[in-house]
């Protein structure tokens, strides 16, 4: 057994073993209990007030997606219908194992949140190359975890990092009643392969592509005040984390009237590309020459050409066919837009997989959506409007986190 | 296709001034842009596409990067006489340059035309700072081993002054030194092997060479050096104190341009050859920038024809200080290398440390 | 009592002298009002007054006068 190798990072001391923690489950909670109310509240409080995160939009915003009223609203939004209640109670499922994508984004934080309102145990695996994301992280989780000692959720969350080793990861596996897997799809796959116990179940989130839906006749006709909010709302869903998370649109396909594409898309973008220049965005020369590369993989691979609506490669947009608009291989983001047109809503389908997960549009009625979406397409987890990109929800990837990280039993 | 005799013909490889260069040297990569764009569709893909942003005033340059991912080549592949490859220290992928005849006796005779300004036309003795299996395979050249028999053109007597363990074999250098007392001897090695394996084991031990009067040629980079603080002057002065080596000559050249390098001159800076130039580069802007400002380093080459890597763009620093008018009295671009551009940060979720999940 | 909890929840959410904080003010036309902190001020707002804003009134909120609009829908009067 190597379990010593592992570093227990929060709570920074335990009276608890890792061996122990993981097996004992006599202290789970209660789904919404008041302590993991109270937990969760601290932490938004903790992050939206300490100014030392003022410098890092995703705790902000991981801080706003936490507080109070949004949590609430969540409590309603997972309320079982009453006709389930009736002869069903939820329950925890017991101890969820989490791990966190190698390259820590905060994402995971907000499906441990969602566990821990659950009332699981949480264990949460690190990457063991520490970054300055995963340091923010520990260290407003053990801000919280001292200011409430007496609160039952500090003893049911431990985060560790061990180097790699299959034998730990696989012992903690054993133990769990539920995995999370973020990561790249190499990470997911590679863990998949390490077994969990017959009762437990994988919940797994692998690398993904998101794109934007504008509509040609809606960018021409919009009003300034509505083309600004439209240009504010699209930067910030991509260049907020430098367009790297995985609902980030990286392609950008125009909607209508095909003779009318090339003014929408120079309108559109000439207001981007005055926009991002007075971003923070934060990219640098080694991000620039990423994109090179990428122009270039992109153009042998297929045939897209550079457009001159951008002033420097701040922004990059590559004009493509169809065929070239979802591409997972060498995409790598930093403000890089694939850019085409159809002028149906069916002909995206070709190209959807289910490696695509976002959609955010603009101009296109729920309706037109809803009839596109129920006729079947063969990839999309969430349509929202332009802006909204980033923001979290419970339902993810496709999958009902509340559902997935609990259990109903049954009563008649 | 590709005649350089123009540029053979020249008395030495620093004579062309800024007008005649610009004339000459331009007009030759022009030719050479639509040769590739003709032979080589992939180049011809790229090409299209950064002329419409109007990028480095029009001109194509390759990110060196791709010639890890893909092959690109403007000659059929009967006609492939050999292809090199970057030294796979890494677990990265390595580049793979194909080369026909016609390139590589450009750079072989470039090569020559430059060492010669340095070396002279008599071949030296020659002591190489490495191990001889380095070049043991000569159908998979690596960088290092085809940069070694490159240069071994211009010695002779060649004495490998490592064993395979990296050990110096000490009785062979000193017999060596003996037998060719008091001639100019040529010295050459990659700039960390020279450091980390002869230099220092030499000046930790306290041992003494005389070397004095030969010309130390080396290459390579100092990323490996920079990083435990040792500069070019701290080098020199290394090579005098243990060796009594006086005329030191970095260079800087790639696997992608083999021939046309950029060799030290005796007021320490890197000079661009006839057959060359040096641009530096705005990676925010695509642009390039004056003299004096820091920026990613592009280079140009009139040798490749066999593949398109006439104008690359590296992912180098580096500064020009100005044009034909160096205090060595040298023509050309003279200018400084300051290291590999830093690395971005990365976030997201993707597989990019995939070292990580490897068992 | 309501319109000086405001101002608070500006200044401090914000980073902004209280007397900066008037009706004119405008999201987006100050580099301390961006979207960053707009999410800082929902937060607060929602707190002091303890109430739940709907997605709509929070990308509307585009102005401290706005702001008060939006509010007294949430029966907060000033």
């Amino acid at each position: 057994m190597t379990l010593s190798a592992i570093r227990l990072l929060a709570p920074q001391q335990s009276a608890q073993s890792v061996e122990f923690f993981c097996q004992e489950r006599s202290d789970l909670l209660t789904p919404f209990s008041p302590a993991a109310l109270e937990f969760v509240e601290t932490l938004s409080r903790q992050l939206l007030r300490d100014p030392a995160f003022k410098a890092h939009p995703e705790m902000i915003a991981l801080g706003y997606w936490l507080r109070k009223a949004n949590i609430s609203r969540l409590a309603e939004q997972a309320a079982v219908p009453t006709a389930v209640t009736n002869h069903a109670v939820r329950l925890p499922r017991g101890l969820v194992f989490h791990v966190a994508p190698s390259n820590v984004d905060t994402i995971f934080i907000y499906s441990l949140v969602i566990s821990l309102l659950m009332g699981n145990k949480n264990l949460v695996r690190l990457s063991s190359k520490s970054s300055a994301q995963q340091m923010l992280i520990l260290q407003v989780l053990n801000q919280v975890l001292t200011e409430l000692p007496d609160n039952p959720v500090s003893h049911s969350l431990m985060v560790v990092t061990y180097p790699h080793d299959d034998t730990i990861s696989r012992q903690l596996s054993s133990w769990c009643d539920a995995r999370m897997l973020w990561g790249g799809d190499n990470t997911v796959s590679h863990f998949s392969s390490l077994p969990v116990r017959p009762t437990a179940v994988d919940i797994k989130f692998a690398n993904k592509y998101s794109l934007a839906l504008l509509s040609v006749q809606a960018v021409l006709a919009a009003d300034d005040a509505g083309f600004a909010r439209l240009v504010r709302a699209f930067v910030s869903d991509t260049y907020l984390f430098g367009q790297q998370a995985c609902s980030s649109p990286r392609a950008v396909c125009w909607l209508g009237d095909t003779h009318m594409v090339s003014q929408a898309s120079t309108k559109f973008w000439s207001a981007v590309d005055a926009a991002v220049n007075q971003y923070p965005h934060g990219l640098m020369a080694a991000d620039f020459m990423q994109k090179l590369v990428f122009v270039a993989e992109h153009a042998i691979d297929y045939q897209s050409v550079l457009s001159p609506v951008s002033s420097d490669m701040t922004l990059t947009v590559l004009n493509t066919e169809l065929a070239g608009l979802i591409e997972t291989r060498h995409h790598c983001g930093r403000g890089t837009f694939l850019q085409t047109a159809v002028s149906q809503l069916t002909d995206l389908n070709a190209v959807l997989h289910r490696g695509v997960q976002t959609l955010t549009y603009f101009g296109i009625s729920a309706g037109e959506l809803q009839t596109w979406l129920q006729a079947g397409v063969p990839g999309l987890d969430r349509l929202v409007p332009v802006g909204q990109g980033l923001d979290f929800d419970y339902i993810w990837d496709g999958v009902d986190l509340f559902a997935s990280l609990s259990r109903f039993v049954t009563i008649r | 296709m590709n005649n350089l005799d123009f540029f053979y013909q020249q008395p030495s490889p620093y004579s062309l001034g800024a007008a005649e260069k610009q004339q000459v040297l331009h007009s030759h990569l022009a030719a050479l842009d639509a040769h590739h764009q003709q032979h080589c569709e992939l180049y011809r893909r790229i090409a299209s596409s950064q002329t419409a942003a109007g990028w480095f005033d029009q001109q194509v340059f390759l990110p060196v990067r791709l010639f890890k991912e893909y092959e690109l080549k403007s000659v059929a592949q009967q006609d492939v006489f050999k292809v090199l490859t970057s030294s796979g220290t890494t677990s990265q992928q390595v580049s793979r340059i194909a080369l026909d005849r016609e390139t590589a006796a450009h750079q072989s005779k470039v090569l020559v035309k430059i060492m010669q300004h340095y070396l002279g036309v008599q071949r030296l003795p020659m002591l190489i700072i490495d191990h001889p299996s380095v070049v043991k395979d000569r159908l998979s050249f690596s960088a290092r081993g085809a940069g070694i028999l490159g240069l071994s053109t211009f010695g002779r007597d060649h004495t490998y002054a490592l064993d395979d363990d990296m050990q110096i074999n000490l009785e062979r250098v000193q017999a060596f030194i003996a037998k060719h007392q008091g001639k100019p001897v040529f010295i050459f090695g990659f700039t960390f092997m020279v450091w980390q394996y002869f230099f220092q084991v030499l000046q930790q031990s306290g041992q003494q060479l005389d070397l004095a009067g030969s010309v130390l040629v080396h290459s390579g980079g100092w990323k490996k050096l920079i990083d435990i603080a040792v500069d070019n002057s701290v080098f020199k002065q290394v090579a005098f104190a243990t060796c009594g080596i006086q005329r030191v000559h970095n260079f800087y050249g790639m696997v992608e341009q083999v021939g046309s390098i950029f060799v030290e001159c005796s007021h320490g800076y890197l000079h661009a050859p006839d057959y060359a130039d040096i641009d530096i580069v705005d990676a925010r802007t695509m642009q390039k920038l004056p003299d004096g400002q820091q920026g990613l380093i592009a280079v140009s080459s009139v040798l490749p024809s066999s593949y398109p890597g006439h104008r690359l763009l590296t992912e180098d620093l580096g500064t020009v200080f100005g044009e034909d008018n160096c205090p060595c009295g040298l023509n050309g671009k003279y200018f400084h290398v300051h290291g590999r551009l830093p690395k971005a940060e990365v976030r997201g979720c993707s597989d990019t440390h995939a070292a990580e999940v490897k068992p | 009592m309501s319109q000086a909890t405001l101002i608070k929840c500006f200044a401090e959410s914000l980073g902004i002298p209280a007397e900066q904080v008037t009706d004119e003010l405008q999201y987006n036309t100050i580099p301390q009002w961006d979207s960053v902190a707009h999410m800082t001020l929902i937060a607060a707002l929602e707190d002091a007054f303890e109430i739940m804003l709907d997605t709509d009134d929070i990308i509307d909120m585009s102005s401290v006068a706005k702001a008060k609009e939006i509010l007294a829908r949430y029966e907060v009067s000033f």
